[in-house]
């Protein structure tokens, strides 16, 4: 698996570097298509089937061990999890304020885009440092994959998703790196819409992933 | 299009609803199916939302939306099969 994660960075990184190439000109697209590029919606949907593929091996493993998911689950710290929440739900208004900044015809437009895109990477960067110290955290107490059947589902489980964090934020570095440069405008964003939409779907599977981690009992 | 302004009303929709997910987790200490059920419709609102509105898939073709809202079916469809054979054990 870190295989297959480590060659989709490489590939997702090879695609957030060539969004400072040239591009298609936004209005390419037709109206009735989502945001951004074609390539990224089935990326976006076949992650999504993979985290629903996750989900449910979560849930019905742990029907099979309901009192061993509940005592462990009250080991977790519900709170730092609820703060993820607040990190990425915001990140994600912040990226969506970008992307309707960029669409804005006025002169400081892309000025404007880059600080939405910052405070975006800002809160990413929140929701890294609190997971980190939530594996330190569990590490230091001796937790690991082969503890029981609950610890191994959160860690492969939240680890796969704090890959995507990590692989979401080279690409709005990208993306923020371009708009600074001026590289996006209101006719021309397609690739910072493209970015974008990736970011969004991580936060939508953290907001499926926090309540049944965390909180369902 | 999405403006700011109704970019920011979701936020802070979305706010509340972690918020009520966290209070729900609090209060409810015994669980249960009718906790999991009132959270896994939280999260499909809030998952609606990002993908209607930051996603930008508001207004695009029914495929599209159709894909979305089936994915989100069909995993609290799951979730709620799991959780009920849970509570049966």
């Amino acid at each position: 698996m870190a295989l297959v994660i480590r060659g989709r960075i490489r590939g997702m990184t090879a695609a957030a570097l060539r969004q400072t190439q040239p591009e298609a000109p936004s209005h390419a697209y037709t109206h009735g298509h989502p945001p951004g590029d074609l390539a990224i919606w089935v990326f976006i949907f076949a992650e999504l089937l993979v985290f629903a593929v996750f989900f449910a091996a979560y849930a019905f493993a742990r029907a099979k061990n309901v009192a061993l998911f509940n005592e462990m689950q009250g080991t977790l710290n519900r709170s730092t999890g609820a703060l993820n929440t607040l990190f990425l739900i915001t990140a994600s208004w912040f990226v969506a304020l970008a992307a309707a900044a960029i669409k804005e015809d006025r002169p400081d437009a892309s000025r404007r885009t880059a600080r939405w895109l910052a405070a975006g990477i800002v809160c990413g960067a929140g929701f890294l440092v609190v997971k980190g110290a939530e594996y330190a955290d569990k590490l230091a107490q001796g937790i690991n994959l082969s503890t029981n059947t609950f610890y191994m589902f959160y860690l492969s489980l939240t680890f796969f998703h704090f890959m995507h964090v990590i692989l979401g934020m080279v690409i709005l570095v990208a993306i923020w790196l371009k708009t600074r440069r001026g590289g996006y405008s209101a006719g021309d964003h397609h690739g910072l819409e493209t970015g974008a939409s990736y970011w969004h779907m991580v936060d939508l599977v953290w907001i499926i992933l926090f309540p049944l981690v965390y909180v369902m009992h | 299009m999405n403006t700011p302004r109704k970019l920011t009303i979701v936020w802070l929709v979305l706010l509340a609803a972690t918020g009520l997910t966290v209070a729900i987790g609090e209060l409810d200490r015994k669980g249960g199916l009718s906790m999991t059920l009132a959270l896994l419709a939280i999260a499909f609102v809030k998952s609606e939302l990002v993908a209607s509105h930051f996603m930008g898939l508001r207004g695009t073709s029914l495929l599209w939306r159709g894909l979305m809202m089936g994915w989100l079916i069909l995993v609290t469809t799951l979730l709620t099969i799991a959780f009920y054979m849970g509570s049966k054990t």
